[in-house]
C-alpha cells in the first residue's frame, strides 16, 4: 500500500515538475518570440518607409531681418508616403525651426527655419532639409 | 512483453510526461517558426521596396527636358519638349518663388507648350518641377546676360555638340577652365576633384556648370544632378 502511494505521489510531483518547466519555458519562449519578431518587423518597416521616402528641396528664399537670416525651402514630397521634416541646416549650421512639418504625398509646403546670423548677400550656401527618417536633400542656395 | 503489461496503468502513467513534454516542445518549435516566417516577409517587404526604389532612381535620372520660358504679355509660358522615350508629367511651374501647381503630361518625343497666370521674371528665375522630383531651368543666349536674349526653339533643339564649362553661379560669369563636352541626348559629364580645386571657392563654384554649342546655346544644370 505503502509502496503504492509513493508511486503516485511519484508520478504527480513528476507530472507538476514537467509541467511548470515546460510552461515556464513556453512562456518565455513566447515573450522571446514574440519580441523578437515585433522588433525585426519593426526595423524592416522602418527601412521600407526610409526607402520610399522621397522629398526635394524645389525653392528656397533667404531673407534677413535684425541680425538674423530667415531660409524658407519649398519641399516637395513626390514619393508614395508622408514625408515629416524634423531639421534644416546651413553650411553645417542648425537653424531653429519653428514646428515639425509633414508633407502629404504628392504636396509642397515651406519649410522655415532661421540663425542668429546675418549672412550676406550674394553668397553660396548649402542648404540640407533633413527628415525625420533620416533622409536629407541637399542644394545650393544663392543668399 | 505481454498484452497485460502494455495495458497496465504504470506503462500509462509512465507515458504522461513525456506527452505533456512533446506538446510543449511543439508550441515552442512552433513559435519559432512563425517568428522566422515573419522575419522572412518583413526581409522579402524590404527587398521588393528596395528594387522597387532602384527602378525609379533609373527613371528618374532618364529625364530629361528642353525648356523655352517665354514671355507672354507679361506672364509666364513654358515651351517643353521631351527628348525621352517615357512620358513626364510637369507638377510645378515656377517663377521668381511663385508657383503655378498642376498637372501637365508631356508624351515621349513631344512638344507641349504650358500656359501659366505667372508673372514672367526672367529665365533664369524660372523653373519647372516633375512627378519624379526633377527641377528642370530654362536656357540663355551667351553674353548676353540674365533674362536676355530668348532663343528661337530650333536653337535650343538641336542636337548638337555641347561644350562643357564651369560657371559662377553668382557672378554669372564663365569660368575658362572646360571639364569636357558631350552631346546633348547623353549629356553626361563626369570629371574628379583636382588639387586645385578642393578650396573653398571652387568647391562652391563648382555647383553649377554651363553647357552650350557651336550656335551659342547655353544650359544650365546643377552639378549634383549630372554626377549622380
Amino acid at each position: 500500500m505503502a509502496e503504492g502511494i509513493s508511486e503516485i505521489v511519484a508520478t504527480l510531483m513528476m507530472l507538476v515538475i514537467v509541467s511548470s518547466i515546460g510552461i515556464g519555458l513556453y512562456v518565455y519562449s513566447m515573450g522571446y518570440f514574440t519580441t523578437t519578431a515585433s522588433a525585426l518587423g519593426e526595423v524592416s518597416r522602418l527601412d521600407v518607409n526610409t526607402l520610399r521616402e522621397r522629398f526635394a528641396v524645389v525653392d528656397v528664399i533667404v531673407s534677413r531681418s535684425g541680425g538674423g537670416t530667415e531660409v524658407s525651402a519649398a519641399v516637395y514630397n513626390y514619393g508614395k508616403t508622408t514625408v515629416t521634416l524634423q531639421m534644416m541646416f546651413l553650411n553645417g549650421t542648425q537653424l531653429a525651426v519653428s514646428d515639425v512639418e509633414r508633407v502629404p504625398p504628392g504636396g509642397l509646403i515651406w519649410f522655415n527655419g532661421s540663425v542668429p546670423v546675418t549672412i550676406p548677400e550674394g553668397s553660396l550656401c548649402y542648404l540640407r532639409v533633413v527628415s525625420a527618417l533620416g533622409n536629407v536633400h541637399e542644394t545650393v542656395v544663392v543668399s | 512483453m505481454s498484452m497485460k503489461q502494455l495495458w497496465s496503468p504504470e506503462s500509462k502513467r509512465k507515458g504522461v510526461s513525456t506527452v505533456i513534454g512533446a506538446a510543449i516542445f511543439l508550441l515552442i518549435f512552433t513559435l519559432a517558426v512563425s517568428a522566422v516566417f515573419v522575419w522572412t516577409q518583413s526581409y522579402a517587404n524590404y527587398v521588393e521596396a528596395a528594387r522597387e526604389e532602384s527602378a525609379f532612381v533609373v527613371e528618374k535620372n532618364m529625364e530629361e527636358l528642353m525648356l523655352m520660358f517665354l514671355n507672354s504679355s507679361g506672364k509666364l509660358a513654358v515651351i517643353a519638349r521631351n527628348p525621352t522615350p517615357m512620358t513626364i508629367i510637369v507638377t510645378q511651374v515656377w517663377s521668381n518663388h511663385s508657383v503655378q501647381t498642376g498637372e501637365w503630361v508631356i508624351p515621349a518625343k513631344s512638344r507641349v507648350t504650358i500656359s501659366t497666370t505667372l508673372d514672367y521674371k526672367g529665365m533664369i528665375l524660372s523653373k519647372v518641377v516633375t512627378s519624379r522630383g526633377n527641377v528642370f531651368s530654362g536656357t540663355q543666349t551667351i553674353g548676353e546676360g540674365e533674362g536676355g536674349g530668348e532663343l528661337s526653339e530650333e536653337d535650343i533643339m538641336e542636337a548638337g555638340r555641347w561644350y562643357v564649362q564651369w560657371y559662377n553661379l553668382s557672378a554669372r560669369q564663365v569660368f575658362d577652365t572646360k571639364l569636357g563636352n558631350s552631346y546633348w541626348q547623353s549629356l553626361s559629364i563626369t570629371f574628379s576633384w583636382g588639387a586645385a580645386e578642393r578650396s573653398n571657392i571652387w568647391t562652391l563654384h563648382a555647383s553649377w556648370v554651363q553647357c552650350h554649342n557651336a550656335r551659342g546655346c547655353a544650359w544650365y544644370k546643377d552639378v549634383h544632378k549630372l554626377v549622380r
